[in-house]
């Protein structure tokens, strides 16, 4: 069974349709980047995921309806939403305390193991705590969990590069076991990419592409031209072209390795540039390629 | 049941999952968050300590003929701080607890953490159930044992009073009402909750629902609901019905009603000696039959209920909005 199974997902508020009937299947021990601009329709599909809003179609977490089971789907699902809430009233060792006291899969000495490694007083309010604390904080209560699945919705807003990093290191090294299955959304896509098994481009509440990093590094590449090939290379197809320091930057959909690389440096492009020309360019497939 | 059994069996790590008591949780969680449920109260009873201690000191005088007075004017004079004291943080905690529901569901939206506290196997029903509990079942409870801890404090001391003074600490207990006190501090606490309960879940209906000002939610339509049957009916069935609401529990839970409104229209004479008059008033008796047998008490509990439904349904809401 899937972790995530959505069958036409849809979310509407009113008039204004966010989600519009996705089909996205997420498998166990993936870790899934989930990227689109501002009102994509991302945090309105996870919200979905974690029972937090109804929805139309068919959309099963962990075999488990989200919005009919929240609070038993909550035994085997975490999610940190963004640095912002943890109450400010709450100190650490109450906070210890809650969870060990709701969650049946908390795991106390491994919160307190983890917090021992930060600069974190167990008698400190989150109000007194810095904002990269706070992360530190959750991420201790997260990561003593023992879940099936893992929710981070922009988990680093207003961090900095520090932190950024120490997040998602401690994210790999500790948390993930290759079982576990961690859904990320980010504007940082770049500081994501390399841990990502699979990526999918949400935009105006589609699914722009659907793939894992292995199938899209065979499938997108990126190659920075010789002057004298460019001619040669436009007739390939690029879906897309920029300048880097002058020198034209062509992706190639598809093209065989063999045919691009006499035509200078070959290298995999990155989400970020994927994704802008994807969504300036769609696919001619129309739904992307499939995992 | 074997999609069940799959979804265990798929967990690498079989973890024993431990016993958990999310109600219990919940409810510390709001004592940890709305500290002022104990703190003022605690405050208040300090300061009527004190103000009993000045009042020893200022008494000899008056106390020397004690003895000698009749009995009834002996239970009036010795009974009074025990009321007062009883009224004095019924009335704090009261307020303290309106505050409390209005802000109990709100202010976990104003700071976004509801979305930690539904990241948590927790149900809605659990969370707005233990918030509920707070002013029917923990806040009952810690001002019996309050009022009457600081009851117990006056009477020792009270005792000692009257033995450096030669007076008959016998016939002292013997005009206090020591069983009848604690009793009636307990019914009107509880036919209090039972009373207040559809206030207490309108209350908290608003904080589940304003977007800003709760306060202002909670009692305008109310106004608005006032005008608009004075204009359009000439009646005022809802102002009546609203002021035997908040004013009538005293009414329902004691036999006495013609006392007591004797007593609060002695109160409101000018020179009133309030000693006396809540002397007179603190003598009702509980009547649990009165309670039990009065409509407007089911009423209340059916509306309650009602409101509560919605609370949670709006509970089960929050965050769903786009953003």
């Amino acid at each position: 069974m899937a972790c995530i199974e959505a069958r036409s997902l849809t979310k509407a508020y009113g008039k204004h349709i966010a989600v519009k009937g996705i089909d996205l299947t997420v498998e166990r021990g993936r870790i899934v980047g989930l990227i689109g601009p501002n009102g994509a329709g991302k945090t309105s599909a996870l919200k979905a995921m974690l029972g937090l809003t109804p929805f139309q179609g068919d959309l099963k977490v962990l075999g488990r309806d989200p919005w009919a089971e929240r609070d038993l789907l909550m035994q085997d699902v975490c999610f940190i939403a963004d640095v912002a809430v943890l109450p400010r009233w709450l100190r650490v060792s109450q906070a210890l305390d809650y969870v060990a006291g709701v969650h049946p899969r908390f795991d106390r000495t491994r919160a307190e193991r983890f917090l021992s490694q930060t600069v974190i007083k167990r008698e400190s309010t989150v109000g007194a705590l810095s904002k990269g604390m706070v992360t530190q904080l959750h991420l201790a209560l997260v990561m003593a969990i023992e879940a099936k699945l893992l929710v981070l919705d922009e988990p680093t807003l207003g961090l900095d590069i520090l932190f950024r990093k120490q997040f998602y290191d401690t994210l790999i090294n500790d948390y993930y076991d290759g079982d576990r299955t961690i859904v990320i959304t980010t504007h940082h896509a770049e500081e994501i990419e390399h841990i990502l098994t699979d990526v999918v481009f949400i935009n105006e509440g589609r699914i722009a592409l659907n793939s894992s990093m292995e199938a899209l590094a065979a499938r997108y590449v990126e190659v920075r031209v010789d002057p004298a090939q460019l001619d040669h290379a436009r007739t390939l197809k690029p879906i897309r072209e920029r300048l880097v320091f002058g020198r034209s930057t062509l992706l190639f959909d598809g093209v065989a390795m063999e045919a691009l690389e006499p035509l200078g440096e070959v290298r995999m492009p990155g989400i970020t540039d994927l994704f802008v020309a994807l969504l300036s360019n769609p696919p001619a497939t129309g739904s992307g390629a499939d995992a | 049941m074997s999609t069940v059994t799959k979804v265990a069996s798929q967990g690498s790590i079989a973890t024993p999952t431990k016993a958990v008591r999310p109600f219990y949780w919940s409810l510390r969680r709001e004592l940890w968050e709305h500290r002022s449920l104990f703190l003022a109260p605690a405050v208040i009873a300090g300061l009527l300590l004190l103000a009993v201690l000045i009042a020893a000191l200022k008494l000899p005088e008056s106390m020397a003929g004690f003895d000698t007075f009749g009995p009834q004017q002996q239970q009036d004079i010795v009974s009074a701080p025990y009321a007062v004291i009883a009224l004095a943080l019924m009335l704090t905690s009261m307020i303290v607890v309106l505050f409390y529901c209005m802000d109990a569901l709100y202010g976990e939206r104003r700071d976004r953490s509801v979305l930690f506290w539904k990241s948590l196997p927790v149900s809605d029903w659990t969370t707005v159930l233990a918030k509920l509990a707070i002013p029917m079942l923990v806040m009952p409870v810690f001002l019996f044992v309050l009022i009457t801890a600081i009851q117990l404090v006056v009477l020792i001391g009270n005792a000692l009073l009257w033995l450096m003074h030669g007076l008959s600490v016998g016939n002292l207990l013997l005009q206090l009402p020591l069983l009848d006190m604690p009793m009636g501090v307990a019914h009107f606490l509880i036919t209090l909750a039972i009373w207040y309960a559809p206030i207490y879940a309108w209350l908290l209906l608003v904080s589940a629902w304003a977007q800003r000002s709760p306060v202002v939610w909670a009692v305008v339509p109310w106004i608005a609901v006032l005008a608009f049957e004075r204009l359009t009916l000439g009646t005022s069935h809802v102002g009546s019905w609203l002021r035997e609401r908040l004013f009538g529990s005293f009414d329902a839970a004691f036999t006495t009603r013609e006392t007591m409104a004797e007593v609060v229209q002695r109160l409101q004479q000018p020179g009133a000696d309030v000693t006396h008059a809540l002397g007179r008033g603190s003598d009702q008796t509980p009547d649990v039959l009165r309670f039990v047998s009065n409509p407007e008490v089911w009423i209340g509990l059916v509306v309650a209920a009602a409101l509560i439904v919605v609370t949670v349904w709006l509970r089960r809401r929050q965050e769903s909005q786009s953003t």
